[in-house]
């Protein structure tokens, strides 16, 4: 039977339903039918739109069967203006991590506006809507359930209203909402709201307590294709060692901080009170396929005790970096290396050819002298 | 046999290279000669600043190491090939800025760089000076090599195929100027070595095998076919004894002298040595990278080409050396493919056979190719594919790492990776038998 057979024929099942005195009893019928075809729905609590990777079971109950499961609906409105989205999910598994995408790009959901939370799994919730997102009546929306292998979920209401009316509220994550570029003139990232680890104190005055010192970013969410690197001033205990290495962790979309994304910096150690850190970022724009977010970055520091301070930290520009390489002190640095071929590569290697001018103008010198000496010679 | 059959393909194929119709007139030998090492030498320079595998990092790290602190004394590993680098090293250091960041060494025992060094060395804006330069030496003592397989060869033609073989095989290219590593010092002593026992200089012979195996312990390997090589079978047997006695002293004192005379001044031979490395008991599989399980039919293989060689003691010193030395490789890397640039050390004695008068381009052509097919399948992420062009670009040949992709792109229930390696590996130990076949069999120059 084809698409259009397939249609016509529940449209007719539904004009008879409606001249049937049975018609109410056989309203939800109609609707779950309606649905499994991805039909606009109109359910008592949520305009349902479409689903995936889902399999109707009953009335707004459903099984995962697949690796994306979710719904696009329309919340209802209770009560104006909304302060929060109340969604009833109940699921077989209790508690599962959860998206909510809230700006759709044609068919296609934006990843970079979304908010994730932890649904509690056992009825009610209700989220409340950040300053700087919108969702209004009406608006199409997007839930994802995640890690719920084939479980069964329940997915009743979605409303937007001015109270959470004894519902759970649920705390936000994580938000995207929108890729901020880095502009020219570079980003400070605050040094409010860093999360320290084997250290005891305050960013502005700390020591090394235990064997894996390391300081955590607030949330960044930047986008990457201007940042080229990012810098830190570290005030630095005086010691002993010859080198000091030093660590950035940076987690992105694709990735939270894991061992392969990370870049070195190796100081000698000139006994200067602060060391100025500069890690090259400019990788994650060029690189194929890029990463588009920086999400968050993590300094490991070396085990030096005494005091230390972070005395600033700033996401830089392609056209800060240059400045930025001349006048901080020379530093070895060990970091990703692109993967590149064709026009690329090559583009990449005069590149790095070119940073060693002397050499390269002795060289080319060399096998022009190489050349003419052995054609000399050839010709005696 | 006819006539056309004792001219052979050698001489047809210079005929061949001195007829192209680019050349006004044929190259007589010294414009051949300079042709050749001129474009060779172009092509080798243009390779060495750009390619590397962290071994040559690391040989670095222990040289510039031992030169800055002064330990010259220290160190009585491959003490020749050492020395030689350190020469290199401190001239280099006019060229070079040594950064200590770059070059310091915590625990010289664990000197072998980790990736995190090895990753700040990638990231120096002056890794290609330092490319350049870590493989100077090694350019030198490849043309050094060059020059000596010239001289060997009395033939012009012969001379012609052994020194473009020498210069132009992908092997010792790779070896050499990609992976980055010191075969070609130990070759030029060898190859030496084959030049003194050509003029029957056995005492000098002796020497420059001393010094060859101070270069690679491998080398061993080659002692008793160097010293079985010495006697000369019209010659009465006393006089023969003392001959080879004199110089299996001279190659011993060589071998143990330096070791003595440092212990003796107070030096730490085992600058560079792990402590906590494995040896005793494993001490075959550490001097010949052999298992047990392919040590036998290596031991019985060269057993077998002892005899051959008594048996053959009419021929002259050099072609009963080169001829079984070369036979001793086929036999060991029939039997155990090792490390990719270890396949360089196959190359000087098949072409130095030439000479007399061994056929062998066709298998050098199938031993190149199989070479290549067998470590784009068994290279891990230091050969072929991720690192050795790591300065240029992490994935250089655009597949990644290259068995990855044949698993994803080749490789079924029926062929996988495994057993390709394993057919590829046959056929290696089929074209080192090709090789020994060539060799081994009677030359023109016998007919």
């Amino acid at each position: 039977m084809s698409t259009n057979q397939l249609s016509i024929t529940r449209i007719g099942v539904c004009i008879r339903a409606c001249l049937s005195p049975a018609f109410s009893r056989q309203l939800s019928l109609v609707i779950a039918l309606l649905a499994s075809s991805h039909l606009v729905v109109a359910n008592a609590q949520v305009e349902l739109l479409n689903t995936h990777d889902l399999v109707e079971k009953g009335t707004n109950n459903y099984q995962v069967a697949g690796n994306d499961p979710y719904w696009v609906f329309k919340p209802k409105a209770s009560e104006l203006p909304a302060q929060f989205l109340k969604l009833n999910i109940t699921t077989s598994k209790g508690n599962r991590p959860a998206e909510l995408f809230f700006k759709q790009r044609g068919n296609v959901f934006d990843p970079w506006y979304r908010l994730s939370f932890n649904a509690p799994g056992n009825g009610d919730v209700a989220i409340r809507i950040p300053d700087t997102v919108q969702i209004e009546v009406g608006q199409t929306l997007r839930l994802d359930i995640n890690r719920c292998g084939s479980c069964d979920i329940k997915f009743s209401t979605a409303s937007l209203s001015q109270t959470s009316d004894g519902a759970a509220e649920v705390e936000i994550t994580r938000l995207f909402n929108g890729i901020q570029a880095v502009d020219d003139s570079g980003k400070l990232i605050t040094l409010d709201d860093w999360q320290l680890n084997d250290v005891a104190g305050l960013l502005s005055g700390f020591t090394i307590t235990n064997n894996d010192p390391y300081l955590v970013s607030p949330d960044l969410n930047v986008g990457t294709q201007n940042l080229a690197a990012v810098y830190f001033k570290v005030s630095v205990p005086k010691n002993a060692n010859v080198n000091n290495d030093y660590q950035l962790f940076y987690a992105t979309e694709k990735h939270a901080f894991i061992e392969p994304a990370t870049s070195l910096i190796r100081l000698e150690n000139d006994s200067a009170p602060y060391v100025e850190l500069l890690f090259p970022l400019d990788f994650l724009s060029r690189e194929i396929p890029a990463d588009s977010l920086l999400q968050k970055v993590r300094l490991d520091l070396p085990l030096i005790e005494g005091k230390w301070s972070l005395d600033e930290a700033k996401l830089l520009s392609f056209a800060q970096l240059e400045h930025y390489q001349n006048s901080a002190p020379r530093q070895l640095v060990q970091y990703k290396r692109q993967r590149s071929s064709g026009l690329a590569l090559i583009k990449k290697s005069l590149m790095n050819v070119f940073s060693d001018l002397g050499f390269v103008f002795s060289y080319l010198l060399l096998l022009i002298a190489i050349a003419f000496g052995f054609i000399r010679a050839f010709k005696k | 046999m006819s006539t056309n059959l004792k001219i052979g393909y050698n001489e047809r194929l210079v005929k061949l290279i001195n007829y192209i119709k680019i050349l006004p007139k044929p190259l007589n030998s010294r414009q051949f000669f300079l042709a050749a090492v001129g474009i060779a030498v172009l092509l080798r320079v243009a390779l060495m600043p750009f390619f590397g595998h962290v071994d040559l990092y690391s040989e670095a790290r222990r040289v510039f190491y031992a030169l800055e602190n002064g330990y010259y004394f220290d160190h009585s590993y491959r003490f020749v090939v050492f020395y030689i680098e350190m020469f290199f090293a401190a001239i280099s250091t006019l060229f070079i800025d040594v950064t200590p960041g770059l070059f310091h060494i915590a625990d010289p025992t664990q000197s072998t760089s980790n990736l995190v060094d090895y990753g700040f060395f990638l990231n120096d804006p002056n890794i290609y000076r330092h490319l350049f330069f870590f493989k100077l030496p090694y350019l030198l003592f490849d043309l050094a090599t060059a020059a000596v397989i010239w001289n060997f060869i009395d033939k012009p033609e012969h001379k012609k195929i052994a020194l473009l073989i020498w210069l132009f095989n992908p092997v010792t290219l790779f070896a050499t100027y990609v992976f980055g590593r010191f075969e070609v010092i130990s070759l030029f002593f060898l190859a030496l070595t084959a030049l003194q026992l050509k003029y029957d200089r056995v005492f000098l012979a002796s020497l420059f095998f001393a010094m060859a195996l101070q270069c690679r312990e491998i080398n061993l390997m080659f002692a008793p076919f160097f010293l079985i090589a010495l006697i000369d079978f019209k010659d009465h047997y006393l006089r023969n004894l003392v001959l080879v006695s004199a110089s299996a002293l001279l190659i011993a004192l060589l071998y143990y002298l330096p070791d003595w005379l440092i212990g003796l001044s107070g030096g730490e031979l085992g600058l560079f040595v792990d402590p906590n490395a494995t040896h005793g008991s494993d001490a075959f599989n550490k001097l010949l990278s052999l298992g047990y399980y392919w040590f036998y039919p290596i031991v019985i293989g060269l057993s077998a080409l002892a005899i051959y060689q008594w048996e053959i003691g009419q021929r002259s010193r050099a072609e009963r050396f080169v001829v079984c030395a070369s036979v001793a490789l086929f036999i060991y890397f029939g039997f155990n493919v090792h490390s990719v640039h270890y396949a360089a050390w196959i190359v000087l004695f098949p072409i130095m056979t030439i000479q007399f008068g061994k056929k062998v381009v066709l298998p050098f052509i199938a031993f190149s190719g199989i070479w290549i097919i067998l470590w784009l399948l068994k290279t891990d992420s230091g050969v072929f594919t991720l690192f050795l062009a790591a300065p240029l670009s992490t994935d250089f040949i655009g597949m990644g790492h290259f068995p990855s992709y044949f698993q994803q792109n080749f490789a079924s229930d029926k062929l996988s990776l495994y057993q390709t390696i394993q057919i590829v590996r046959s056929l290696f130990l089929v074209v080192m038998g090709f090789f020994a076949y060539r060799i081994l069999r009677r030359s023109s120059n016998e007919y």
